[in-house]
């Protein structure tokens, strides 16, 4: 009762704020949206502590059941989306992208949120998928309505090509789930993992690792990514980057490695390349690209391929490194793409090629927050992206019995090579906007110097802490994905 | 009492009906006020005596004295009933959106409520055909009324576009009739069922010709549906029938196509012994047409720039979607078959009722002039709150996504039937058409959600309220959501 | 309970250093302070732990994963608690010096916490027995470089030395890691003592372990500036003087040797890692003497110098053999950090004294005062390896180390060896150099006189003690040293004067590097054009498939998306063109074709 509370409070206050945001004004929606955000955290962590379980007979001609149940797997990203959420809601009292009403804008904001939540907490594939849709909508809204305001045929194609490419995606993965389901003759999770590598089994493997492979997204399915975050508002790229691509990792976790996990040995060589290289691809493309925002979106394609990488692994160790990663990304790309956007904010675009005074000199604080974020990202220890890029190389250099080492360790060479350039692209951005290696000739509009400070200063502390604490503190994390079950989730 | 005859009953009270407004327009020609409530009457009449018929049909059940054997073994089963609602009730959304200019066409309103209530009889009554003359007769009564509906707009477009729909009512009447006298010469019954076909497979000398007529009859269903190669003429009715004849097409008629469907297909799904050899021409025949229709209904609706046209367009690839699951032949199959045409008869006529509040820019009514194309849709949540929300949802589930969720699980369903009997293959096609439609679709929605352009808006605004169409919007859209939250509803009337 | 503090205490200085940043005596207080207090606990700490076996620390409990154990454990025996002690006791003097030195600059609070965690980090590498804890030291070490290297990033030449220094160390990394995933892996933990014990056992894998340990090899060649990664170090000098000093001295560099000194008992046992360190120490050791002899410039000079010192380190560790022991590499690298501390901030002094460090400028600058000629006398004379200062002291015990190498029968002993006798001689040839240029008569006449603060003064005199006395470290039994010899002593003597006195006679009339190698100066100045092959060879490449790839992800592998969209609308467009004649033939000829169609199908498949 209690997790139901706790998704349908965004998904109701979500809804009535679209409709009627618009006549409430942005100040008393954003204290509604907040409250829900809020409220639903509280309901969550008693339903978490609780160990609170849902199980209701739903559609009776598919056998799907409002499942919903926590495990030490979902937990992590359950806890992420809630804290991203309620911090995305309170950017808005710094900007609020224009576009449309606050209200309509929080509405969406919350709608995505619910819609991962209860993806998150599915024990029943096909809700995971219905969940996996539902946040389709009002992300696309987000996008094709509170973008980028200055290009509008940009704004269209970024928003089409993540509805519709996303949507490949998902059905391809319910393709695969529907086949599943009727494989093990129910659509829960909890049920005995499907074994065998017969032809039929590969099939399932295939369809689910396509579908949450655009998710992810794994190279070469990212191309809706880029687009997508460059243009989405700050609040929307931070839910893409920590929540949307959350559900790829989550759904690849909970879906091939543990349900077929012996089929998925026989692909898994190919995801995990797919991982190595992406992260290589992501980072050269870091080095050429020349729009930061743009820039953060490709350092998130080479994160997730270490994401994929580790997944594919399929071992215990690989799937603990995948949601390390993955929540260490969720932190640390949402703080970036806050600085970004602020960044944006006050110059007018993200372009790296204008000249600008270095932030260094300019916003101190801003600046050295932008030099933590970079340097997580490109995984320094005491910061939380060292310990998923480590255990994933690890994983990968030792994966489950029955797959090709070879491939593994080539694929691990290749991320590590990938993560140096991590390490070129970092030190290019921070010369660039940091230390101000200003390019010749242009110069951009007279600096606004106003440094980072008040509700933009709070949510970045907020996430800089976790960014640390899971840097310096990993206990919590690797305990909590150690205690889940290999096998399936808890719940009947 | 057989149940078999009893389901006829909500036919017989619509076709009862049709003749009592023929009758009353006797006594008072000059009036055009009562037609419309007294068909609507009617029809609800009518649709009150399926559960009825169905009850009594029920108890009745054991009770088959008096009757030929053979026809005393079939059961009309449940979807045929939902059908039959469907086609009743939508029948009476098409008699509340019907247009204003059918005061003037020739014969006035009655004649038009006439021909709407004579469809809805012929589409119950097709529902619950159990052999194929009836069938074959039914259906014509049922569709034959569009024609003369379009044609009774009276412009030159609408006399083009009801010639092109009665030639291919026509041509689909040769074949069908062609596929009943070959179902009738292997058979030698009309009578649909399962022993009888059986009985005709296994011979070698009969089996072809029951084959062919099969196949034969499913292609004349196929024109009602408006599947792909049978679908030419749906464009232009759409176009210029109006919003009244456009929801007899995606209701009525469409139940009776899809009744005739699961008629002829019925000894095939419910077989007293399973004939694989049969099932596979018979499945590649419905899988050719159930994609072709998918994908070439999305792409041709992914480039209209007006409602209309995209409803045309999305009703072929919809089509396609309501046949893809028949091809599992299993019960399951035509569940799902039956709960995509609910989904997507209630969608299309929100739809359609949205059009007729006519509050699109630059404040047109759909009488007066042109259809408004998409642009014309601009920020129309903001500019009509309830018009606005009622079309984003109902569009939503023609696009199969939240919060549509009614559009999404009958999608779900599709699919699990598909993957049930191992046609994966379909289902992996089927995916290129569930982004094609989200694609179609989104455009509209696109336009919907986006900014409020900056003229233009306060005149809109200025819309008349049409009662009726906020009716059809608001009754089509409770039921949307009932059955989004709670599908168990008409899940066991489904099998 | 020592060894966790001095971890934790430079961490807790920094974190108040940059809560304090705009109150500098706070900054001083935190740093300086705990720089001094970390310097008497790691004294205390030495003192104790002399004569005790090594033992293990507990730091924050570890974790045991399925496939990996991470106890994340810290260990001290009495060698490393010398070093340790070193390290913190030079890392402090230059936080103090550092406190003159930026008395003035804006950012002095970031400079110092930086410094603070810089040495967290060294401390950590060094007292580490986990090879995550080494990673992450390893790797914080390199991001503080960057930044204190860069901390002047309002020139150009900081800013690139900065970029440079990150890059080319991090390259490295990626050995580095690999290296010690694939030793963890094995061992199926991140323990030292688990990874040695795995890997030194019988039945571990021979090619893993070459393997493994030559990745971990590959990475202490970038951060210790080793061939063929050496050429960031000699840029790194644009860093403020404090920064090179405790890059050079005590920390970064040095790190590379206390990690293979600590991997030493599975290091030995891989010969082709013994191979790849030795031949690449030997060919810095020799090739960056000879091009610190040649510098035009005083802090150059002193980097190619660390980069050859460090080869001798690496050198020493590559060529001994098994029953020798690693300790004489170790036993340098402390006295290393004494001696090129005190020469780097007596040169640091004086260069704020003329304003420049170029040799011509330089030239007599320690005329003026008394102070900076003797702490340039003992840092030098302990750099050239003057026996009884502490450089002497360790270098001999390097040469007794890589001559018992060399009559060993495996390792680059033979190699390592008669490079360091040649190196030795380069080395005192560069060591009086320098000498000659900062002392001997000043064209323009004496340098103004500046009164030199106390407290440079106190840290000059610590050192400059240090240097001296230090040898006696020697002797507290911490170390296992290779026996010295009369022999090698008498031939080390021989070589030292060789050197000297070829730079005293060519010093008489000017210069002796213009003397002896005025052509090759230019070159020698350029890193002998090390950096346009860096650009050339890895730079540009890297920056031209970046190119590509960009292009190739919007151009082809995005263009199959747009493709799909393209050629969805174009058949959309032909399919509704197709129906646009209002013709009932078209649908009939349309209807005739399906029947035909689905007829044929049904038929066909039925028999």
């Amino acid at each position: 009762m209690v997790l139901s509370a706790a998704l349908a409070l965004p998904a109701m206050v979500g809804a009535l704020l679209v409709v009627f945001g618009s006549a409430l004004g942005a100040r008393p929606s954003r204290w509604v949206a907040g409250a829900a955000a809020v409220g639903s955290a509280g309901l969550l962590w008693a339903g978490l502590v609780r160990g609170e379980v849902v199980d209701v007979l739903w559609v009776p001609d598919l056998g799907l059941r409002f499942a919903l149940r926590a495990d030490g797997y979902s937990v992590p990203f359950v806890l992420l989306t809630s804290l991203v959420l309620i911090l995305v809601v309170a950017h808005t009292a710094y900007e609020v992208p224009s576009g449309g009403s606050a209200g309509g804008y929080l509405g969406c904001v919350l709608l995505v949120g619910s819609g991962a939540l209860t993806a998150f907490l599915a024990g029943d594939m096909v809700l995971f998928f219905l969940a996996f849709e539902v946040v389709l909508i009002p992300m696309w809204v987000l996008i094709g309505r509170w973008g980028d305001p200055h290009d509008l045929a940009a704004r269209r194609d970024a928003a089409s090509r993540f509805l519709l490419y996303t949507a490949v995606g998902s059905t391809l993965m319910l393709v695969g789930i529907l086949l599943l389901a009727h494989r093990r003759g129910s659509t829960g999770f909890a049920v005995d993992a499907v074994q065998g590598t017969g032809p039929r089994a590969v099939l399932i493997v295939l369809l689910l690792v396509l579908g949450l492979a655009i998710k992810l997204p794994v190279f070469p399915l990212h191309t809706w990514l880029p687009a997508a975050h460059t243009i989405a508002p700050t609040g929307g790229s931070v839910l893409l980057a920590a929540v949307l691509l959350k559900l790829g990792s989550y759904g690849l976790i909970r879906l091939p490695v543990l349900s077929a996990p012996e089929a998925f040995a026989v692909i898994a060589p190919w995801l995990g390349l797919a991982g190595g290289v992406g992260v290589v691809w992501g980072g050269l493309v870091c080095l050429a690209e020349s729009d930061l925002k743009r820039l953060i979106a490709y350092s998130s394609v080479a994160h997730m391929g270490f994401v994929a990488l580790a997944v594919s692994t399929g071992s215990q160790l690989g799937i603990q490194a995948a949601i390390y990663s993955s929540i260490a990304h969720g932190l640390i790309a949402s703080l970036l793409f806050i600085l970004v956007g602020g960044l944006k904010h006050r110059w007018g675009s993200a372009s790296l090629t204008v000249a600008r005074e270095p932030l260094r000199e300019v916003s101190p604080r801003l600046g050295a927050i932008l030099v933590l974020g970079l340097t997580a990202s490109m995984g320094l220890p005491g910061l939380a992206g060292f310990w998923g890029e480590l255990l994933t190389l690890v994983a990968a250099w030792s994966p489950a019995p029955g797959r090709p080492r070879s491939v593994f360790v080539a694929s691990a060479i290749i991320a590590a090579v990938g993560a140096a350039l991590a390490a070129a692209y970092v030190v290019r951005v921070l010369r660039l906007v940091w230390l101000g290696d200003a390019v010749a000739g242009q110069r951009g509009r007279p600096i606004v110097r106003v440094d980072i400070r008040g509700v933009e200063w709070a949510v970045t502390a907020v996430l800089v802490a976790g960014i640390v604490w899971l840097g310096v503190y990993p206990y919590v994390l690797l305990d909590l994905t150690v205690v889940a079950p290999a096998g399936p989730a808890v719940a009947p | 009492m057989n149940s078999a005859v009893l389901s006829l009953l909500p036919a017989a009270v619509a076709g009862v009906g049709a003749l009592l407004v023929l009758l009353v327009d006797l006594v008072m020609p000059r009036s055009q006020l009562w037609q419309r409530p007294l068909g609507v009457v009617i029809l609800l009449a009518a649709t009150a005596t399926v559960p009825v018929a169905w009850t009594i049909g029920w108890f009745a059940h054991t009770d088959r004295s008096g009757l030929p054997e053979i026809l005393a073994s079939i059961g009309v089963p449940s979807p045929a009933r939902v059908l039959q609602v469907v086609a009743l009730l939508g029948a009476a959304a098409a008699l509340i959106l019907l247009g204003h200019e059918h005061r003037e066409a020739p014969g006035g309103l009655s004649v038009a409520v006439a021909l709407v209530l004579v469809s809805a009889a012929g589409a119950a009554s097709a529902a619950a055909s159990v052999d194929v003359i009836s069938l074959v007769v039914s259906l014509e009564v049922a569709t034959l009324p569009a024609v003369a509906l379009v044609a009774l707009r009276g412009r030159r477009g609408a006399v083009h576009a009801s010639l092109s729909l009665l030639m291919t009512s026509l041509v689909s009447f040769a074949v069908t009739v062609l596929g009943a006298a070959l179902y009738l010469a292997a058979n030698s019954s009309v009578v649909l069922s399962a022993e009888l076909v059986g009985a005709g497979l296994d011979a070698r000398t009969t089996r072809p010709a029951l084959l062919l007529g099969t196949v034969l009859l499913v292609v004349g269903m196929a024109f009602k549906l408006s599947l792909v190669p049978f679908h030419a003429w749906t464009p232009q009715a759409y176009r210029e029938g109006d919003l009244g004849v456009v929801a007899l097409l995606v209701t009525t008629s469409k139940a009776a196509g899809v009744g005739g469907i699961l008629a002829v297909l019925r000894p095939f799904i419910d077989p007293p012994a399973p004939f694989v050899l049969a099932e596979r021409g018979l499945v590649l025949a419905l899988a050719v047409l159930a994609v072709a229709s998918m994908l070439i209904g999305a792409v041709g609706a992914l480039r209209q720039t007006r409602p209309l046209g995209l409803l045309a367009w999305s009703t072929i690839g919809q089509a396609g979607w309501v046949l893809l699951p028949l091809t599992a032949l299993t019960d399951a199959g035509r569940a799902a078959a039956v709960g995509y045409s609910l989904a997507y008869a209630l969608a299309t006529l929100v739809l359609l009722a949205v059009l007729r509040r006519g509050r699109a820019l630059p404040g047109q009514h759909l009488s007066d002039g042109p259809e408004p194309a998409f642009s014309g849709f601009l920020g129309y949540v903001r500019r009509d709150r309830i018009g606005g929300a009622a079309l984003v949802f109902a569009l939503l589930v023609l696009a199969g996504l939240p919060p549509g969720v009614y559009g999404l699980l009958v999608k779900v369903g599709v699919l699990a039937a598909l993957t049930a009997e191992g046609l994966w293959v379909l289902a992996v096609i089927a995916v290129v058409g569930v982004v094609l439609g989200i694609a179609a679709y989104a455009r509209w929605l696109a336009a919907a959600l986006g900014r409020v352009p900056e003229r233009g808006a306060e005149a809109a605004a200025a819309g008349r309220t049409a009662y009726g169409a906020l009716l059809v919007l608001g009754a089509g859209c409770l039921l949307l959501i009932v059955l989004s939250v709670w599908p168990a509803l008409v899940a066991p009337f489904l099998h | 309970m020592i060894a966790r503090l001095l971890i934790v205490l430079p961490v807790l200085a920094a974190a108040a250093a940059m809560a304090l940043r705009r109150n500098d005596i706070g900054v001083r207080a935190a740093c300086v302070g705990t720089g001094l207090v970390m310097a008497v606990l790691a004294f205390v700490g030495m003192v104790a732990g002399l004569g005790r076996a090594p033992e293990v620390v507990s730091t924050i409990s570890g974790v045991t994963l399925p496939d990996l154990r991470m106890p994340w454990l810290l260990w001290t025996s009495p060698a490393i608690g010398v070093v340790t002690f070193v390290v913190a006791g030079v890392a402090a003097v230059i936080q103090a010096y550092a406190a003159w030195y930026l008395a003035t600059d804006d950012r002095y609070a970031t400079f110092a916490a930086t410094m603070s965690l810089f040495t967290a980090a060294m401390l950590l590498v060094v007292q580490s027995a986990d090879l995550t804890l080494t990673l992450i030291g390893w790797e914080v070490m390199g991001w503080c470089s960057f930044l204190l290297i860069g901390h002047w990033s309002r020139t150009e030449v900081a800013r690139r030395a900065a970029a440079k220094a990150l890059l080319v160390t991090r390259a490295a990394d990626v050995g580095f890691v690999l290296g010690l995933v694939g030793l963890a892996v094995g061992a199926r933990s991140t323990g030292l003592a688990d990874v040695l014990a795995y890997w030194t056992s019988p039945e571990a894998p021979v090619n893993a372990r070459a393997l493994a340990l030559s990745l971990v090899v590959v990475g202490v060649l970038g951060k210790s500036a080793q061939f063929p990664f050496h050429d960031w170090l000699p840029d790194a000098m644009a860093g403020p003087t404090p920064a090179s000093a405790l890059i050079h001295a005590a920390t970064m560099v040095a790190a590379g040797t206390v990690v293979l000194w600590a991997l030493y008992p599975a290091f030995v046992l891989a010969e082709p890692a013994r191979w790849l360190l030795g031949v690449s120490a030997s060919i810095t050791m020799l090739g960056a003497a000879l091009l610190a002899f040649a510098q035009s410039d005083l802090k150059r000079l002193l980097a190619y110098s660390t980069v050859s010192q460090v080869a001798l380190m690496l050198g020493a560790i590559a060529a001994v053999p098994a029953q020798v022991g690693p300790d004489a590499g170790l036993f340098h690298l402390l006295s290393h950090a004494l001696f090129k501390a005190l020469l780097f901030l007596v040169i640091g002094w004086l260069a704020v004294v003329v304003g420049s460090t170029a040799a011509s400028a330089m030239r007599g600058s320690a005329r003026a005062d008394w102070v900076s000629r003797v702490a340039l006398f003992v840092g030098l004379a302990a750099l050239a390896g003057v026996p009884l200062f502490v450089g002497g002291v360790s270098k001999e015990l390097v040469v007794e180390g890589a001559f018992e190498g060399a009559v060993s029968p495996s390792g680059p002993g033979v190699v390592v060896l008669v490079v360091i006798l040649l190196t030795v001689v380069v080395t005192a040839a560069y060591s009086t150099r320098a000498f000659i240029v900062v002392t001997t008569h000043r064209p323009g006449g004496a340098p103004t006189r500046r009164t030199m603060p106390w407290s440079v003064a106190t840290v000059l005199a610590v050192l400059t003690v240090a240097t001296t006395l230090g040898g006696v470290l020697a002797l507290t039994g911490a170390f296992v040293l290779p026996s010295s010899s009369w022999v090698w002593l008498a031939i080390s003597v021989l070589l030292i004067t060789v050197g000297v006195s070829v730079a005293w006679r060519a010093g008489l009339r000017g210069d002796p590097a213009e003397e002896l190698a005025g052509r090759f100066i230019p070159y020698a100045d350029r890193g002998l054009g090390v950096d346009r092959l860096y650009t050339d060879l890895v730079a540009r490449p890297v920056l031209a498939a970046a190119a590509v790839a960009r292009f190739l992800d919007t151009e082809v592998i995005d263009a199959y998306v747009r493709a799909t969209a393209f050629t969805a609308r174009l058949t959309g467009t032909g399919v509704v063109r197709a129906h646009r004649g209002e013709r009932p033939a078209v649908g009939t000829a349309l209807v005739a074709l399906g029947v035909l169609v689905v007829g044929i199908v049904g038929v066909m498949t039925w028999s």
